[in-house]
């Protein structure tokens, strides 16, 4: 185990993998999710969605919807007694709309009825007269003058442009010169639970909502804003979540299901069809990035020029931020003094893009690593030496000129997979086929991601309350979606307060049981809900030892905490049970709890002309993955994986293994068959049958080979993890294929036809435009 | 009594200072405090000390360091 700064934890628990407190009622099916909740005298929900993906409205009538049977209530805008208008970062998409809408999953009216078939009839019976408007489809043709226009401001949401350096000088004199123009798809999150929830009236008039989200208090606040009602008013509960994966940052169901619990006076409930989840939900931002690197004699890079199109589809959502991790990540985790990258955010019709595991980092990786296969190539250097060559090291100078404060453990990651069974027998490994029309690749990519927000701010709050049975509840807002994160506080509480992993209970993402304690989301529920818990347990202990004090008549500096049980030093007969001081604290009237507050470490001032960056520590990882190749079919099949991450103090190893698996699955749809089709603002692929998502059956052999260090960025040690696994896999497959045929790909995800076309092509095809 | 206070986000663009020192009376609150803020949407706004987002009628202090912030999240 590494060595613990911070606070004095015994180790008991943290570092061990304790199993998951969620485990077994979700692996039996006893966990309910509020998709399955059912209360009586609830009504159904039901949203009448826009019809066109760009149109004008011109009329809405709802009398055919609210005479519908069944019907209990039908809402417009004119019952949005707020800002009719939500997001994150910028409130610029419509509760519901009225004069205009912008993608087919738009919203027009509300519907609550009595059975979910009469809610879905009066959906559809409402009428809306619209103009249809142009459909505007192409990022590159959105940011045109005379495209039409989305928004007053015009299509380009955001344009960020960061320089270091002398590109110019650098291309000069450069050894090597690689130019390429890379895509990346329209990436699906695909939870398993679609966006849900049931809203409510407690018996004092609060709204109450149970919903699948990212972050209670920030649903907590963007309820209000529209609702024109105080956030005390609103209470909201947000675990379990069925997945989530970033897109359940934004607001769903939540603002709807509050209106029509606030009008109707009853339960009501809203469950996403698959199809309504895939025409209205958040995606992945589809990036276009054109990026130029060059490199000296041996292989280091001197300059990296980039331009990222972004397309964020109809509303702002999350997209200027995660263009912002695009631009920090686009020179990887490699020293490169010379920088231009130009990007822009631009709207379109195309849905809605936002918050997506990786968050602008995996789009950008596939275009660097690609870039740096192809250096590597060119200048016939070793492609895992390359890297090794060009990595940050402890205590570099980032990117854009600021310190890095975390770890800095990917040349580690590197020297791991080489010495891999993998790498080292990679020869062996590519000699053996299925059959004689398939071939063999191993490939090596690195990648590096920030974790929390940056140079925004970002704090966390905690409670711990010993229960009167010596138990204790650790309040935390952060929910649960997947992550492992109830068991991990419990295991870094129970360390504190030396007590058994089962004594500690959640009080896990309720606003009313838990201090806001941020999003669990940017890989960051860990880092800053765990570092609250930090300081809340001297808080918490110096309550205990001052009830242990009176009860056994000595000095608070003569106390010693063992095992739920707090004794004199001198005395060991003179001692007191968790059980028993609580019995006391309770019976006595003491305080019982405690809050306490982390405050993320970040930067004075972001990157001119940045939100969120630069980070001042960041996640790490290296890449190696066997691929076949069908030659004649252009099939692709991942056969063995490894992955080495850096990820800083390991808190539950099971857990660590878990989110690198799963990070790794989700990037190898990104990689070889998920990106949603949209054709002139129609959405072909809105389900399972047509969107392609892996199984069990395309998962590889996966070895996860951590290298542990003990981040300094903060007392707890541990970094985030849960996008880091994603980042490398896109990159890592495209350059896999490419040792198995020499048929380079440009586009992401590499479908059998992308790679049966680029293979007929390879003989013609150069490495791109290479001017040395 | 005096705190100092850290605007960030959309409420700083139109300040040019974005560190205050700001005079309160005794036993202020968090909404005496957003009032003698020059900043709109006062409604939607974090008021933080030490990590911990204060509520409604929280009191302030003296010598108190506040964060300003507008909800802002990021990442998966």
């Amino acid at each position: 185990m590494t060595e613990t700064r911070g606070l004095d934890l015994d180790s008991r628990w943290v570092g061990k993998p304790v199993p998951r407190k969620d485990a077994r009622g979700k692996v039996t099916g006893e966990t309910k999710f509020f998709s399955d909740m059912d209360i009586p005298n609830m009504l159904y929900a039901k949203v009448a969605r826009s019809k066109y993906p760009h149109a004008k409205i011109r009329s809405i009538n709802v009398e055919k919807a609210k005479n519908t049977p069944g019907v209990v209530a039908v809402l417009t805008h004119k019952d949005v007694t707020g800002l009719n208008g939500f997001g994150i970062l910028l409130p610029n998409h419509p509760v519901l709309c009225f004069d205009r809408v912008r993608y087919l999953g738009d919203s027009i009216a509300v519907v609550a009825a009595e059975t979910l078939e009469a809610a879905v009839k009066g959906a559809e019976t409402v009428e809306v007269e619209y103009e249809p408007l142009p459909v505007v489809s192409d990022p590159l043709e959105a940011m045109k003058p005379d495209s039409p226009k989305l928004h007053e401001k015009g299509n380009i949401l955001r344009h960020a442009n960061v320089r270091v350096g002398d590109v110019d000088r650098a291309f000069r004199e450069a050894a090597v010169i690689v130019e390429n123009t890379y895509r990346t798809g329209r990436q699906m999150h695909m939870y398993l639970e679609t966006e849900a929830g049931v809203a409510m009236l407690d018996d004092r008039g609060r709204l109450v909502l149970y919903v699948g989200g990212q972050s209670p208090y920030r649903d907590q606040m963007q309820i209000s804003r529209a609702l024109g009602i105080k956030p005390e008013q609103i209470r909201i509960i947000s675990t379990p979540v069925g997945g989530a994966f970033g897109a359940k940052e934004e607001n769903t169901v939540q603002i709807h299901l509050a209106m029509l619990a606030l009008k109707t006076k009853r339960p009501v409930k809203m469950v996403w069809t698959r199809e309504e989840s895939g025409i209205t939900g958040i995606k992945r931002h589809p990036m276009i990035v054109t990026m130029k690197t060059a490199a000296n004699q041996q292989g280091q890079i001197t300059a990296n020029q980039v331009r990222i199109v972004a397309d964020t589809g109809a509303y702002a959502s999350l997209g200027p931020t995660v263009l912002d991790v695009a631009v920090e990540n686009s020179c990887g985790p490699y020293r490169v003094p010379n920088i231009d990258i130009d990007a822009y955010l631009v709207y379109t019709n195309n849905g809605v893009a936002g918050a997506f595991r990786g968050f602008g980092s995996p789009q950008v990786n596939f275009a660097l690593e690609s870039n740096v296969d192809i250096i590597a190539e060119k200048l016939g250097l070793d492609k895992l030496q390359i890297r090794k060559h060009n990595v940050v090291r402890e205590g570099d100078i980032g990117p854009f000129g600021y310190k890095i404060v975390g770890s800095v453990g990917i040349y580690e990651t590197l020297e791991r997979a080489e010495r891999s069974n993998l790498w080292v027998n990679r020869q062996a490994y590519k000699s053996k086929v299925s059959s004689a029309w398939c071939k063999r690749g191993i490939a090596v990519t690195t990648g590096v991601k920030g974790f929390g927000f940056g140079a925004l701010p970002d704090f966390s709050a905690v409670s711990i309350q010993i229960t009167p049975t010596g138990k204790f509840v650790v309040g935390v807002s952060c929910p649960e979606i997947g992550q492992s994160a109830i068991t991990a506080y419990s295991q870094i509480a129970a360390d504190g307060l030396s007590c058994d992993v089962s004594d500690v209970y959640l009080a896990s993402a309720d606003s009313d049981l838990s201090p806001d304690s941020g999003t669990s989301s940017s890989s960051m529920g860990l880092v800053r809900a765990g570092n609250a818990i930090l300081l809340a347990v001297p808080k918490m202990k110096e309550l205990l030892l001052q009830a242990a004090s009176k009860i056994i008549a000595e000095p608070i500096g003569n106390l010693t905490v063992g095992r739920s049980v707090i004794s004199s030093k001198h005395d060991p007969r003179k001692s007191v049970s968790y059980i028993d001081l609580a019995r006391h604290m309770h019976g006595s009237g003491a305080e019982t709890k405690v809050v306490a507050g982390f405050e993320v470490p970040r930067v004075e001032k972001p990157v001119e002309g940045s939100l969120e960056i630069p980070h001042l520590s960041y996640m790490y990882a290296t890449a190696v993955a066997l691929v076949e190749v069908d030659t004649l079919t252009g099939g692709t099949k991942v056969l063995e994986f490894y992955l080495s991450p850096e990820a800083g103090r390991i808190i539950n190893p099971q857990a660590y293994t878990g989110q690198c698996e799963g990070a790794i699955v989700q990037g190898l749809g990104f990689a070889l068959t998920e990106d949603t089709q949209i054709e002139n603002g129609q959405i072909k692929t809105n389900n399972f049958t047509t969107y392609i998502i892996p199984t069990i059956c395309d998962v590889p052999e996966i070895q996860i080979d951590p290298v542990e260090t003990n981040d300094p960025f903060t007392p707890l040690g541990a970094k985030g993890l849960g996008e880091i696994g994603i980042v490398p896999i896109g990159s890592v497959i495209a350059n896999g294929i490419y040792d198995a045929t020499g048929a380079r790909l440009f586009t992401l995800p590499a479908t059998p036809e992308r790679v049966h076309e680029a293979i007929k092509e390879k003989a013609g095809a150069s490495h791109g435009k290479s001017t040395r | 009594m005096k705190v100092r206070v850290k605007i960030f986000g959309a409420p700083s663009l139109s300040l040019e200072r974005k560190e205050l020192t700001i005079e309160l009376s005794e036993n202020a609150t968090t909404e005496d405090l957003l009032k003698s803020l020059p900043v709109e949407d006062k409604d939607y706004l974090y008021v933080v000390r030490e990590g911990i987002r204060l509520g409604a009628g929280a009191k302030i202090n003296d010598g108190d360091e506040i964060l300003i912030v507008p909800p802002i999240a990021g990442g998966h």
